[in-house]
């Protein structure tokens, strides 16, 4: 087999609820006060069931699977840095050398402390901070907005060279501040992704900072408008994924890409208790609940009805959604099937409509044939013209 | 199209007729205008240049035509080497920049 990585599956481990903060849209509200964790027999066990799976399936497809652990909450800085340094120690006993693995830590950064920048620099091979510019809805207990000490520490991880990316969560607040937004990312050379509010944690919590589907549509046009017109590359997600979707329709001759849940699962949310979540089903509702990878094989998990069932209803989807949409192929089905943006729009039967993406892509088509120089441009046409075998 | 793919099609297509409602074509929400900004228009042939060139490199890695299909999702193609913002810009005093041009706008 070669050394090339042919596929990545992530698991994003909700190694603590615990936090600092009480972001007045986490989707983690109720449970934020909760210093239950992870333990290091835990993780150890979810590594095993992990590499036993990995070894199977890379052996049975001669394919090489690159793993990432996205270790999320609550606030994952809280923990100590020990414990960090302990787990990662056991990824290296369990996984071996050999096994491509990434580790991203999600973080508000608020807390700071010389062992955790060089747990940062040194553990971690992604950083990303969570801050949304505008909206003063990342408050503490006190209910004071700690975004001034969220920048004062990313200057200093800057200070000391450990890069990170955004995130920013869309709402009500910021959603007429985009280019502002933009801007301040793109003079400060920080890469972002735009993430659209989730669901709250009880009825009502969003009352004051809702959006809309449409709103959500708009700002992610607006975001095309934005990358598309300002001076300089910046990685602004998910925007350069749906442009790139775009591309790859107007090409024409690349491979379609069709999701397909059963074949490869992109990304699996593991509770702090064990209990797993795909991103399409509703979180830490046990109807939909695929397994606890702390009890069970995640080859186990895989083969279980319970698992059956959640990929069927992605199935049932795509297949209502995608298959009259002339994007299907170079846009995978993943939106409809797994994207919480896309689950408030629902048709006649009940089932979730695609309208962000749907509506974006042709927005985005639209703006790029506008310029038919562009599409002649010589120098696109290079970019587009396939390269002779080497 | 690789065999897997369309089978999986017919699998998707025979799923839609299954359900209540069959598949038909999505109502377009009202959409904003695209503006030609002719000024901006370098950037975006810049922006969107090394987007598509990263495109062009991504499907020369090696292995990558045989890759299951479902495994291009959210991947994004290697960027090419691109012209970065300046880095050392204090974020605090940005921020107060940025604010005091909300505020004037």
């Amino acid at each position: 087999m070669s050394q090339a990585v042919h596929r990545r599956m992530d698991f994003v481990v909700k190694v603590s609820k615990f936090c600092n903060l009480r972001c007045r849209y986490c989707y983690e509200y109720e449970s934020l006060g909760n210093r239950e964790a992870m333990s290091r027999e835990q993780l150890r066990q979810l590594y095993r069931h992990i590499e036993a799976w990995r070894a199977q399936v890379d052996a049975r497809d001669q394919q090489r699977t690159e793993l990432g652990f996205i270790w999320h909450g609550g606030e994952p800085l809280l923990l100590e840095p020990g414990f960090y340094w302990d787990t990662l120690q056991d990824q290296k006993e369990i996984f071996g050398e050999d096994v491509p693995r990434k580790n991203v830590l999600q973080t508000n950064l608020t807390v700071l402390d010389e062992e955790r920048i060089e747990l940062l620099r040194r553990g971690f091979d992604v950083v990303g901070v969570s801050v949304d510019v505008f909206g003063g809805l990342r408050v503490n207990v006190a209910g004071k907005d700690l975004q001034p000490q969220t920048l004062k520490n990313m200057e200093r991880l800057r200070e000391r060279g450990v890069p990170f990316s955004t995130i920013t969560v869309l709402t009500r607040a910021n959603i007429g501040r985009l280019r502002h937004i933009y801007d301040f990312f793109s003079r400060a050379g920080i890469d972002f992704r735009l993430l659209p509010l989730f669901d709250g944690a009880f009825e009502g919590q969003h009352r004051s900072f809702d959006m809309s589907t449409q709103d959500i549509l708009k700002a992610f046009q607006e975001l095309v408008d934005l990358w598309l017109e300002k001076d300089g590359f910046l990685k602004v997600y998910p925007t350069l994924e749906q442009i790139q979707t775009v591309l790859r329709f107007i090409k024409g001759n690349a491979a379609p890409v069709y999701y397909n849940k059963r074949e490869w699962l992109p990304v699996l949310l593991v509770n702090t208790n064990g209990d797993c979540f795909t991103y399409g089903d509703p979180y830490e509702d046990p109807e939909w609940c695929v397994g606890n990878l702390f009890t069970t094989p995640l080859v186990d998990l895989f083969a279980g009805e319970r698992f059956a069932k959640s990929a069927l209803a992605a199935e049932r989807r795509i297949a209502q959604n995608c298959l009259s949409c002339p994007y299907f192929g170079a846009c995978s089905g993943y939106p409809i099937a797994e994207e919480h943006y896309n689950f408030k729009e629902k048709r006649p039967d009940g089932g979730r409509t695609c309208v962000v993406e749907r509506n974006l892509f042709a927005y985005i088509e639209k703006r790029i044939r506008a310029q038919q120089e562009l599409l002649t441009d010589e120098r696109v046409e290079a970019a587009f013209r396939e390269q002779p075998a080497a | 199209m690789k065999s897997s793919s369309e089978q999986y099609l017919k699998y998707l297509a025979a799923l839609s007729l299954s359900v209540a409602a069959p598949a038909v074509a999505q109502p377009a929400l009202p959409q904003v205008e695209a503006e030609r900004r002719p000024a901006m228009e370098r950037c975006v042939s810049e922006n969107l240049q090394s987007l598509a060139a990263s495109i062009e490199m991504d499907e020369q890695v090696p292995g990558a035509a045989g890759w299951p299909e479902s495994t291009h999702v959210g991947r994004l193609a290697q960027l090419p080497n691109v012209k970065r913002a300046e880095t050392n810009t204090s974020l605090t005093w940005l921020m107060e920049d940025v604010l005091l041009e909300l505020r004037a706008s």
